[in-house]
């Protein structure tokens, strides 16, 4: 591998993009693929869309036919978290040691005050409105964890509409239903309530807000993982 | 710390910089159960440390000494990796599995 191109791959990394190096094995010959039209060096055309549907899966792998090995690297899912909280204190650096990237919300200037959070910055805006201005795809999660419905409910409804591959929302089965009725009420089909995962976390009988954000980040992996499974 | 800081490339790169010669070891093929999937990769210095991983721990020290030699030679090659379950010294993967491993210098 050229030094070179360990630049190239932090530089697209860092812009929350995909890219691969194309390797020869036989006689170590390396391609940096940025863009798909970069596949020129290889001529067989079911070998080169084999390599680019690879390349956006986020598949490595060794290409049928050929000497060819694709290592793809893939930028990293990212949790939009909605409350500087108690729980958030621990899943924002639980969630960054497992590879995710966090985006922590808050317009509560009194909660970001309170609770110190390591590591990450949070955005004093609304919700919603930061989430619009970001867009969400489908290697996103949401995650509302503030118990305030003038927070939770229009971050829902915004995840609810995107293509994000996990939502989950804060609060006792009760508060959960109360939740899903509000939502039913603004239209919402029942169908599409379903998504949201409430009280959020797999249950493993979690207490401390701790156990909590271990249950909440279980439940993102094992998401992640199903959908990434189905593609 | 920013667990990016990790990523084996990563490592090389801050390797490269203070003057370490060093190769990259990656998983290319599988069959069985392997430990590590398509794509891990471990990087390795000509002091013989590395980082990352491409088996449980397993095939590590075969390839750390493969790839001193892949640091010296400049030459990529690829290395084949069964399960031995005759000699319990031996290098294989004890899980069953069988793996390729790509070791190419960074230069």
């Amino acid at each position: 591998m050229k030094f070179s191109n360990i630049n190239k791959i932090q530089e697209k990394l860092k812009q929350d993009q995909f890219c691969a190096l194309l390797t020869d094995i036989q006689s170590g010959r390396q391609i940096f693929i940025d863009k798909i039209k970069d596949i020129t060096e290889v001529k067989d055309e079911k070998a080169k869309k084999k390599i680019a549907s690879m390349v956006r899966a986020g598949i490595s792998g060794l290409i049928e036919e050929s000497n060819l090995f694709l290592k793809v690297y893939s930028p990293a899912f990212r949790i939009i978290l909605v409350g500087s909280v108690h729980i958030s204190q621990y899943l924002v650096p639980m969630a960054k040691l497992v590879g995710f990237k966090i985006i922590l919300i808050d317009p509560r200037k009194f909660f970001i005050d309170s609770y110190q959070m390591s590591d990450v910055e949070v955005i004093n805006e609304w919700p919603d409105e930061v989430i619009n201005k970001i867009g969400i795809d489908s290697r996103t999660a949401v995650i509302t964890l503030t118990h305030d419905t003038k927070l939770d409910d229009p971050t829902l409804v915004t995840a609810l509409n995107s293509e994000c591959f996990y939502i989950g929302a804060l609060g006792s089965k009760k508060t959960h239903q109360k939740r899903l009725n509000r939502l039913s009420q603004m239209g919402i089909a029942g169908k599409k309530l379903k998504r949201i995962s409430g009280p959020v976390g797999l249950d493993i009988n979690a207490k401390s807000p701790q156990e909590i954000a271990v249950s909440i980040l279980a439940e993102v992996i094992k998401m992640k993982h199903e959908i990434a499974g189905k593609e | 710390m920013n667990y990016d800081e990790l990523e084996p490339i990563y490592v090389a790169k801050n390797w490269k910089e203070s003057g370490l010669e060093c190769a990259l070891a990656t998983v290319i093929n599988t069959w069985g159960s392997s430990p590590r999937p398509i794509g891990s990769q471990m990087v390795i210095n000509s002091l013989g440390k590395f980082s990352g991983s491409v088996s449980g721990g397993c095939i590590e020290t075969s390839v750390v000494s493969e790839a001193i030699e892949v640091i010296k030679s400049k030459k990529s090659k690829t290395i084949e990796y069964n399960v031995t379950n005759k000699d319990a010294w031996g290098v294989g993967l004890t899980c069953g599995g069988r793996v390729n491993i790509y070791l190419e210098p960074i230069e």
